[in-house]
């Protein structure tokens, strides 16, 4: 009857690992990009970060 | 023509003038450098040394953002301070022009101004206040920096502060003007003497224009304040005065509208205007309470250079990547946690799976003790994150090991025996609880009830050596040192004689003949004591011997006594086969005096001895009249041929088949049949009935009953030369394994549930609700049983042909056996008594012969031709195949369990046990029922058995019960 427990778990386990780098990717490029159109604001209204 | 200041200093014009004095831009003359020179209004009348004091005050600042003071110089009654010229405009004058500064200018500019207070107001020993920071007192360099300029009414802070001197309108803090809004319960820097309306704005200052500076002029001495008078004047000012000073600047800078003097009236920056945090920070500098404002400089600072960090959007920014960092962090965590979590059960349940087929194996290679500790083994004892859930397999292969559900009269495994080399022969006692072993070069004796080896005996170095069993304790074997009787309890030798490799024993026990392989006689001893009674010549024939004894099998010759020892049958290896007359020699019969045959087998059955003589191209049995010298009849054939005889009966194997031989009237009577040519066999008559068993040349080995009918089969891993069959045990071996595989008669009594006539054929049986009767029943008709083993019915059913199907179906209260026939004619027959409860005609049934049972959950559909499907009870999806080549005839729910019951082809009935998931935990052979919550069997063998269903912790609560018998039991061995 399909899968054993222990097999789901690992495989589960790869499927949760592999969803968490990839996503992490994906944030971390839309955080890296949404940071720097915020510095780019910040930068616009404040001026350039002094520390 | 210029104005030489203090021969040094060149005035060149003035470039501004306000409350403190005036400026003028001036030129060292030696170092030609342009400088700034500051006349101060007031006069050496104030005091050389304040003033003096003032200016070295400033000589000692040195910070990028503010101008140098170089020198303090007088010229007649005027004081000039030199400084730093400061290139650029002030910033009131780029207000002036209408361009109002960007935010990051101002912000760039309020952190280099704040730079500048700090410093200033860090000096010792108390500070500097600044106390007029206003547009026109900052500079603006060329380079875009501010440098902030005009310390006319710089004061040094004391202990409580400084006293006012003067101040900028919009720019002053509300301490400045003395302002009553002031909370007085604040312990504050600011001290006001008077109120807001008696100090007045510009009441008492001389006042220029708006962005002047008011000059105090009831200014006294701040020593006066400093506690050195009880004047009270001025008022108290500090570094907070300054920042709200910077504040109002700042405001002005951004929205090009001087601050109200009021601080209260002061309308914060709204968005279109500025940021709300830079309103925030302006917001606080210019609060009318200066407990409420930067309590210094460098906070202020700290409050701009934290623009960007403390942004709400940059804020959220980083908080939302915190966030999402720690969930992919905890993501990551948890999957390798699963990943870790999972390969080690992964490799446990392996571990599991391989130890549930090693207990398989040993199982089915009869290693009981094996079976159970690899099935235990495969069982995870404690309950762990890092172990899988016990596996099907492991829960199965333990059930089988103990044999829980096994509850045939049958030879069930028992256990394996060890021996330390490959068996050359065997011997069992005439009780058949002692087994003697001869393997090279020992004799030994084990107990087989006990599975104990009793005695050990060093044997003739010769794959010939003999033994025989006197009776329960007494041995006969061929010694190293001759022919020796022992004790197989205390080991010792009862007597000896000559040497010899082969012997006989007679039915009565009383005569031993035994042959040396090198010798063409035979002796006859006394089994009492040994002593010789007589001695046989061969005439120079001998016995067979290879050419290597050492390890050939060579037990194809007769050597045989009859019950009384007065005859001796006897085989050479020129294929010539005499019964001697011991008593008369005139009496020897000759069968043969030489032939081709060189295998035989054969013994004495009363009179008669039968014998079997084979070679490569055939086979002769023959029965002779030992005492009327007669042939009694034989026959030969193509097949390889066997002969037991005893005094119990004589047994032939011929081919595949096994028969008794009626002696008297030569009749033949099927024992077995194989499937396969016949390796070896024995015959054993036990507690009333006769078993065979037989091991075929396919590797299997079987049971039969007394009716021929095969009470069980199994594997071997080789073919079984050796078949012996004891009181209650069985015994497998071959020539090359040095282990012994032990089988135990299971009458299976205890469990009996139901007695019946074992003659009756029928396909399924039934115990009622109420368990007082049971149902035997098939197409043919049906018989009903009491507990007392009384028949309470016999029914032959009408039209039997023409029967569709038999449902036994129970309620509450009865039971009762429905019978449907093709043409929709249903009966109903009482498991009571056999009556028929009633009859009714419907329609013809469906001869798709597709069966549908539920469970709690799961659907099972079962078609003819195709493996029944599961599907889900709540969703109706397929889940599963129940892979079995056999008929489903019924599936129960049976506790958390399902039951699903077969028909094979060859029409045996079992059932197999499956947890939830559908995995098989135990094969139910015979499982005919399931009354209540037991588990009925019916082998056909005339007994209706019960069991009830072990759980898991049963079972290896069982196996370790077993176990710990069995390490008892090595125990007794090794201490042996």
């Amino acid at each position: 009857m399909g899968s054993v427990s222990c097999e789901l778990i690992f495989y589960g386990g790869i499927a949760v690992t592999v969803a968490a780098c990839v996503l992490a990717l994906i944030c971390a490029v839309i955080f890296a990009l949404t940071g720097k159109k915020l510095r780019k604001r910040l930068e616009e209204e404040y001026g350039k970060p002094m520390i | 023509m210029p104005q030489i200041i203090a021969e040094t200093y060149e005035l060149e014009n003035q470039i501004g003038a306000g409350g403190g004095g005036v400026v003028y831009l001036g030129r060292h003359t030696r170092l030609n450098k342009p400088v700034v020179l500051k006349a101060d209004k007031r006069k050496l009348s104030v005091g050389e040394e304040k003033l003096r004091r003032e200016v070295d005050l400033l000589k000692g600042l040195s910070h990028t953002y503010i101008p140098q003071v170089y020198d303090f110089v007088q010229e007649g009654e005027t004081v000039y301070t030199v400084m730093d010229y400061i290139d650029g405009e002030s910033l009131d004058k780029v207000i002036g022009r209408g361009t109002l500064p960007s935010q990051p200018d101002v912000v760039k500019w309020a952190c280099q101004l704040l730079e500048a207070l700090h410093y200033l107001h860090s000096q010792p020993p108390y500070g500097i206040l600044h106390g007029d920071i206003k547009p026109a007192n900052i500079m603006v360099r060329p380079n875009g920096d501010v440098c902030l300029i005009d310390f006319n009414i710089a004061l040094a802070l004391g202990e409580e502060g400084a006293v006012r001197v003067g101040f900028s309108r919009g720019y002053a803090s509300p301490e400045h003007y003395g302002a009553d809004y002031i909370r007085s319960n604040k312990a504050a820097a600011v001290k006001t003497g008077t109120t807001l309306q008696s100090r007045g704005f510009g009441k008492s200052t001389s006042e220029a224009d708006d962005d002047k500076t008011l000059i105090d002029k009831s200014f006294q001495k701040p020593s006066s304040i400093q506690g050195t008078s009880g004047s009270q004047k001025g008022i108290l000012l500090d570094v907070r005065s300054d920042i709200y000073s910077l504040g109002a600047t700042l405001y002005h800078l951004i929205s090009g509208q001087r601050p109200d003097p009021d601080a209260r009236a002061v309308v914060p920056l709204d968005k279109s205007i500025c940021s709300e945090a830079v309103s925030r920070i302006l917001q606080k500098a210019m609060n009318p309470q200066p407990d409420e404002r930067y309590q210094t400089a460098k906070e202020m600072l700290n409050a701009f250079l934290r623009l960007h960090k403390n942004d709400p959007r940059a804020v959220r920014h980083r908080r939302h990547m915190i966030t999402a960092a720690a969930f992919f962090a905890i993501m990551l965590l948890a999957g390798a946690s699963l990943i870790f979590i999972g390969l080690k059960q992964m490799q446990q349940r392996e571990n599991a799976l391989a130890l549930a087929e090693y207990s398989a194996n040993a199982f089915a290679a009869g290693d009981i003790s094996g079976a159970v500790e690899n099935a235990l083994a495969a069982i995870p004892k404690e309950k762990s994150i890092f172990n899988a859930p016990v596996t099907a397999n492991a829960q199965r292969a333990l059930a089988d090991a103990l044999g829980v559900y096994d509850l045939s009269q049958n030879f069930k495994p028992l256990d394996a025996l060890a021996l330390p080399g490959a068996p050359f022969d065997f011997a069992l006692s005439p009780g058949g609880t002692r087994l003697a072993v001869v393997y090279a070069y020992e004799t030994a004796v084990f107990d087989l009830e006990k599975l104990k080896e009793l005695a050990v005996f060093p044997t003739q170095q010769s794959a010939l050596s003999d033994c025989a069993f006197l009776d329960e304790t007494r041995l006969v074997y061929a010694g190293e040192d001759g022919l020796t009787c022992a004790d197989v309890k205390t080991g010792k030798t009862i007597w000896k004689a000559e040497i010899a490799t082969t012997l006989a024993v007679s039915a009565d026990k009383s005569t031993i003949a035994a042959v040396d392989r090198d010798s063409d006689y035979a002796s006859f001893y006394s089994a009492q004591d040994g002593k010789k009674i007589a001695e046989r010549s061969f005439d120079g024939l001998h016995l067979t011997v290879p050419a290597n004894d050492i390890f050939a099998d060579a037990k194809n010759d007769i050597f045989a006594l009859n019950a009384d020892g007065s005859m001796l049958a006897i085989s050479f290896s020129n294929g010539g086969f005499v019964i001697y007359d011991c008593e008369n020699p005139d009496n020897d019969l000759i069968i043969y005096d030489e032939s081709g045959y060189d295998r035989f087998s054969g013994g004495f059955c009363g009179k008669y001895f039968a014998y079997a003589a084979n070679k490569d191209d055939g086979a002769q049995f023959g029965i002779i009249d030992a005492k009327e010298g007669t042939y009694a009849g034989g026959y030969d054939a193509e097949d390889e041929m066997m002969i037991q005889a005893d005094e119990n009966g004589v047994y032939l194997a011929v081919g595949r088949l096994i028969e008794k031989i009626d002696t008297a009237a030569m009749a033949e009577l099927e024992m077995a049949y194989l499937d396969a040519d016949i390796a070896s066999f024995a015959v054993r008559h036990i507690a009333g009935k006769e078993y065979t068993l037989a091991a075929s040349r396919d590797n299997r080995f079987m049971f039969y009953d007394s009716g021929a009918g095969m009470m069980s089969a199994d594997e071997c891993s080789e073919i079984c030369d050796f078949t012996i069959l004891g009181e209650g045990f069985a015994v497998l071996g071959n020539r090359s394994d040095p282990s012994l595989r032990v089988l135990s008669l299971d009458k299976g009594d205890k469990e009996a549930l139901f007695t019946y006539d074992a003659r009756y054929a029928h396909d399924e049986a039934r115990v009622s609700r109420d368990k007082n009767t049971m149902m035997l029943f098939s197409y043919q008709g049906f018989r009903v049983y009491a507990k007392d083993e009384k028949l309470i019915a016999d029914v032959e059913l009408p039209d039997s042909d023409n029967i569709y199907d038999q449902q036994f179906e129970s309620d509450k209260d009865s039971s009762w056996l429905e019978v449907i026939w093709y043409d929709g004619t249903r009966r109903q027959y009482s498991a009571a008594d056999g009556a028929m409860i009633k009859e009714t005609k419907g329609e013809a049934p469906d001869k798709s012969l597709v069966e549908e049972f539920e469970t709690d959950k799961y659907r099972i559909v079962s078609e003819l031709h195709s493996a029944p499907a599961v599907y889900s009870a709540s969703s109706g999806k397929k889940v599963a195949t129940l892979e079995t080549e056999d008929f489903l005839t019924y599936v129960s729910q049976f506790g958390d369990c399902i039951i699903t019951e077969y028909i094979s082809a060859q029409g045996g009935r079992y059932g197999l046990l499956l947890n939830d998931k559908l995995q098989t935990i135990a094969v139910l052979d015979g499982l005919c029922d399931i009354s209540g919550d037991k588990l009925v069997f019916d082998y056909g063998d005339g007994n209706m058995r019960q069991s009830r269903l072990y759980s898991l912790e049963e079972l290896t609560a069982l196996g370790e019960k077993f176990i710990k018998k069995q390490n008892k039991l090595k125990e007794r061995k090794e201490d042996f």
